[in-house]
Formats: C-alpha cells, sequence, structure tokens
C-alpha cells in the first residue's frame, strides 16, 4: 500500500481547494451575516464574517410592510402543484412509453424532437395566449408540467424495471394501473426522489416564465419580483448615492436570502439525491 | 398467384394481429394521452405561429386574418442597427463561455481527483455544487452587492491595494467579463460531476505502474487522467456548443441593463423587448426565429462533428 503521507503538492491542491470554497460560499455568507444586521453594524464592517446582535428586523419589515409574502406564497403554490403534477406526469407517461407496444417508437421521437426545436418566445406568448393562459398561475406549471429530459431518464429507469414483479402482479389479476401505482411507482422511489428534487428546484426557480407571460403584479412569482427589485434599484442607488443606502442594502440581503431558503435549508439533507440524479440522465441521456 | 393470395393473406393476419396488440395494450395509450397533449399543445401547437414572422400581426387580430407580407420583417432585421448589434453579441459571448467557461471545470475535476482527504474531497465537492441550485436572480443579487462602488466587496478589495473603485455596474466594458467569471463560479463545481464519474473508472494499475516508472503527479495527470476522460470531454464539449445558443440566457437577463447595451444586448433579450415590451410581434418573431435557426444549426454542426469523431449522434 503506498502511504498516505501527504507531500508539498497535496498540501498546496488542499490550501487552493480552501480558497476555492470560501470563494463558493462565503457571497451567501456574506449575504445571510448581513440579513441579520442592523444599519449600524452594517456600516461598521467590511467583511461579514459574524453579526453581533443577529436581529430580524429586515426580515420583518420585508414580510409586514412590502408584498414579499404574497410573491412566496404564489411561488410555493406554483412549486407544490408543480411538482406534484409533474412528478405524476412525468412517471406516468415514462411508464407507457417503457413499454414495446406499436407506435411507441414514433410517440417516442415526437418527444425527443422537442428537446431540439425551440419555437421561440414570440409563437410560445401567441399560444398561450390563444389558449388562454397568459397571466394565469397555471402557464406557471404548465409550461414545465414534463420535461422531456426527464420524461427519458424516467423511461430508462422503467424500462430496467425487473419484468418477473410485473408479470407476477397481473398472473395475480392487477391492472396495468395497479401495477403502476402499486409496485413499480413505490420500487422507484431512488430515482424518482432525485427527479422530484429538481422539478421542485426548477419550479421554485421559476423566472423568466413569469417575466413573459404574467403581467398581473399578484401572480408574479418571487424571482420575477426579486429580479425587478434587484436590479432596477441598483442603478438608481449606484447613480445617486442614496442616503439610505445601507438600510436598502441589508433589506436586499434579506430578500435575497428569502429567494433562496428552500434550496439552502434543504440542499445539506438532499444532497446525494442531487449528484446522483446528474448523474444518471447524463448516463442514460 | 397462389403467392399473391398468400401475400394478401398474410397482411391481413398481420393487420389483424396489429389491432389485437393496439386493443391489448389500450390501458397504455390511455396513459399517454396526458403526455400527447401536452407535447402537441404546448410544445408544437406554437410552430404553427411561426407565421407572424411573415404577417402583419396584432395581438387584437386572430393570426389567421393578419396579412402575409412576406420577408418585410426580415429585410426590417438587416437595416436594423440593433438587431446586428444584438446577433453579435450572442455570438461574442457565447464564444466567450466555451473558451473560458469549458476548460475550468476539468481543471477543478483534475484537482479534486488528486484530494487525498476523503473527508475533505466530499465536503468541496458539496459546497462547489451548491450554486448550481440557486437562480441566476438570486445570484445576481449577490454580484450586484458584491460589485458596486459603495462598500462592494470587490472594490474594497481593490481599495486595500490602494486602487480606484471600479463601476463594474456603470460602464459596459466588463460586462463580459461579469458573464464569464459568474457563470464560472455558478457552474464549475457542477460540471465537474461527469469528469470526475469518468476518472473514477479509470483503472488504478495504470497509476501503479507509472508511479514504479517514476512518473510524477503531473505526468500522471497528463498521460493517464486526461486521456482516460478524454471521451467524456469531446461529448460535453458537442453538447455544450449545441445548446450554447438555447440556454444561460437568465444570467442576462438578470445582469443587463440599457447601459450594457453596446457589449451585452443579445438577441433573445431583443426578442423580449421588441416584442413583449413594444409589442412589435411579428418583428420580434421574425428575430426569434433567426435566432433559433442558429441554434439548430449549431445543435445541427456539433452533432455532425461529434458523428465524425465516431461519437454517438443525437439524430
Amino acid at each position: 500500500m503506498v502511504t498516505k503521507k501527504l507531500s508539498i503538492a497535496d498540501i498546496l491542491i488542499g490550501v487552493f481547494m480552501i480558497i476555492i470554497c470560501i470563494i463558493m460560499v462565503y457571497p451567501f455568507w456574506h449575504v445571510l451575516m448581513g440579513s441579520f444586521m442592523n444599519g449600524t453594524e452594517y456600516l461598521q464592517k467590511n467583511v461579514l464574517l459574524w453579526v453581533n446582535n443577529p436581529a430580524l428586523d429586515n426580515y420583518k419589515y420585508l414580510l409586514a410592510e412590502t408584498d414579499t409574502l404574497l410573491y412566496i406564497l404564489n411561488t410555493v403554490f406554483i412549486a407544490v402543484f408543480g411538482t406534484v403534477l409533474s412528478v405524476f406526469f412525468t412517471t406516468y407517461s415514462a411508464y407507457a412509453l417503457s413499454k414495446n407496444i406499436p407506435g411507441i417508437k414514433f410517440i417516442f421521437l415526437l418527444v425527443v424532437a422537442t428537446m431540439f426545436i425551440d419555437p421561440g418566445l414570440i409563437p410560445n406568448y401567441i399560444n398561450f395566449k390563444d389558449l388562454g393562459l397568459i397571466n394565469t398561475r397555471a402557464v406557471l406549471i404548465i409550461i414545465a408540467v414534463i420535461n422531456p429530459f426527464f420524461l427519458i431518464i424516467m423511461r430508462s429507469n422503467f424500462i430496467e424495471f425487473p419484468k418477473e414483479l410485473e408479470e407476477s402482479a397481473r398472473i395475480d389479476g392487477a391492472g396495468i394501473n395497479k401495477i403502476f401505482f402499486q409496485i413499480v411507482f413505490p420500487l422507484s422511489t431512488a430515482m424518482i426522489a432525485a427527479i422530484t428534487v429538481f422539478i421542485a428546484v426548477n419550479y421554485w426557480n421559476t423566472y423568466l416564465p413569469s417575466v413573459f407571460f404574467i403581467s398581473d403584479p399578484d401572480k408574479k412569482t418571487i424571482q420575477d419580483y426579486l429580479g425587478s427589485l434587484l436590479t432596477q434599484e441598483q442603478l438608481a442607488v449606484d447613480a445617486a448615492q442614496a442616503v439610505n443606502q445601507p438600510l436598502t442594502t441589508m433589506l436586499k440581503f434579506a430578500s435575497i436570502i428569502l429567494g433562496a431558503l428552500p434550496i439552502l435549508v434543504v440542499y445539506p439533507f438532499m444532497q446525494r439525491y442531487f449528484v446522483k440524479g446528474a448523474l444518471i440522465g447524463a448516463v442514460k441521456g | 398467384m397462389k403467392k399473391a393470395v398468400d401475400d394478401v393473406h398474410y397482411k391481413k393476419l398481420k393487420k389483424n394481429q396489429l389491432k389485437k396488440q393496439i386493443v391489448n395494450n389500450r390501458t397504455y395509450y390511455l396513459m399517454l394521452i396526458p403526455c400527447i397533449l401536452f407535447f402537441i399543445l404546448i410544445k408544437y401547437r406554437p410552430l404553427y405561429f411561426l407565421q407572424v414572422a411573415f404577417k402583419d400581426y396584432r395581438i387584437t387580430v386572430p393570426v389567421d386574418k393578419a396579412k402575409w407580407v412576406g420577408l418585410k420583417y426580415f429585410v426590417q432585421l438587416f437595416t436594423s442597427g440593433d438587431f446586428i448589434l444584438a446577433l453579435k453579441n450572442t455570438l461574442i459571448i457565447a464564444f466567450y463561455r466555451i473558451v473560458f467557461g469549458f476548460p475550468a471545470p476539468i481543471i477543478l475535476a483534475l484537482l479534486l481527483n488528486e484530494l487525498k482527504l476523503i473527508k475533505f474531497k466530499k465536503i468541496t465537492q458539496t459546497l462547489v455544487y451548491l450554486p448550481h441550485f440557486i437562480s441566476w436572480v438570486v445570484i445576481g443579487g449577490i454580484l450586484r452587492s458584491f460589485l458596486t462602488t459603495q462598500g462592494g466587496v470587490i472594490n474594497l478589495l481593490i481599495g486595500l491595494f490602494n486602487q480606484e473603485p471600479v463601476g463594474f455596474l456603470t460602464s459596459s466594458e466588463y460586462f463580459r467579463g461579469i458573464l464569464v467569471v459568474s457563470g464560472i463560479w455558478k457552474e464549475v463545481g457542477w460540471g465537474t460531476i461527469l469528469y470526475l464519474a469518468a476518472m473514477t473508472g479509470i483503472n488504478s494499475s495504470l497509476y501503479e505502474s507509472a508511479t514504479i516508472d517514476g512518473a510524477n503527479r503531473f505526468q500522471q495527470i497528463l498521460h493517464i487522467t486526461l486521456p482516460g476522460i478524454t471521451y467524456v470531454i469531446v461529448t460535453l464539449l458537442i453538447i455544450q456548443v449545441g445548446s450554447l445558443l438555447t440556454t444561460g440566457y437568465e444570467q442576462i437577463f438578470v445582469l443587463y441593463n440599457p447601459i450594457m447595451k453596446s457589449k451585452g444586448l443579445i438577441l433573445p433579450y431583443y426578442v423580449y423587448e421588441q416584442g413583449l415590451s413594444k409589442y412589435r410581434y411579428s418583428f420580434a418573431a421574425a428575430a426569434g426565429l433567426f435566432n433559433s435557426m442558429i441554434a439548430f444549426i449549431f445543435v445541427f454542426s456539433s452533432d455532425r462533428i461529434s458523428k465524425k469523431l465516431g461519437q454517438k449522434g443525437i439524430f
């Protein structure tokens, strides 16, 4: 066995990696700490490593005095219903697509081709308008309800599902739907968990569809709201050297954290699913 | 004569068999109805509305009633300076993203692969994957607060070296640099996953014999690790070139503002601005169609190249 002693090269690589880690994490940490600060403390500090008197004032202000909560609730609604519908339709369709029945190749081609065909924004807009979906929360769910990529991954997964299990259930008199819901779905949870995580993250991060297809402010997503909050103001702030800049900066910090909160909270526990999904997707896709 | 009869008979039999197969599997077809409806209504139906690029379309009049105008809007596109600018910027930014963004995860993966402390490697991986899942809006917000001249961290760092603060957000000249660097920051970790997976597949006896032959670590990376992941590199390069024009413009929507126009106006933004803010639907649709065509050329040619190189294509 090779000795486990660390050489100088190892130490250099290690130090470099620690720097990389700091660069990856510090921005989030900076914003998180800043979001708990009051104006005076923020002004005294340049590098925000720790907060002396953590307070939730910025969050309280955002939730009580602005419409942030409305946009969070909108997005939670979209994310919850969207994820449930998307996971259902993706797995349900993928199961049928995994069967070798007449015409299935053509249907599958129809699905795959959409990954390379992009009608563009305006035709999509006219289509949604024609379907009466512009300015509805439904459009934000429907637009991503079946992702061809996840459909292909799930299909490959179901193709490899042990046929004997399905066969024995059929002999016991179970119908196709029963086989799917009671045997195939529960036994594919590892893969389903992986795509669920991705689908939920995508819905939470819904930004451009809200910009494009929702004009009613009450129905926009948190990302859309944050986008206009963080971009428009900055110009004015930089140009005019606004007087209450520390206050607005910390409110921005708090709103940034709210925009990423579900992901930051869930990420440490779900990390293996995140990676698993990516790997299987790449190998099979 | 007999053969012809047999043939007809055979065809009939085959047809009956097919019918029987379809009837037997009807549940599967029923299961597929929502999926097929989705793809037809949401993914294919918009293609019909591409015709507005060749029509005088107004949102108040149905598409079918609009007047055909031929290539009027395409002529307008090429006489409009902004379209040419957006086209140029789109291609330049795509080029930068590949040249600088593509090698970064390869280098990081090679370094990660050299880490011997498994625990440390795991933690590093967890941290570098994180930004991938955070939206561009949030990242854009953080980036702005770091780059501003009023107490932004980057400008404080620049101040430590006694340099004047840099107006990153108020001048267009830094825009592409900011795009490239922030893009790498967000995606570099996630980009390592496939390379790391390929590296674990390299036979460890290769390293052992190289060590015996006196090869140092750098030589081992150069002659064992890199060749071992070449096929992944080629595949990913092709996929990324193919998807250059269809992905990643959320970043630009978040970071763009009119000050950045000369360096940062790209086709997808131009389409949005002309179509949905200025209501020039037909004009914007023509610009969008142009963008889609270039995107398709990218996909198609990268697929051809991959086939030339003996890889599995997509078509």
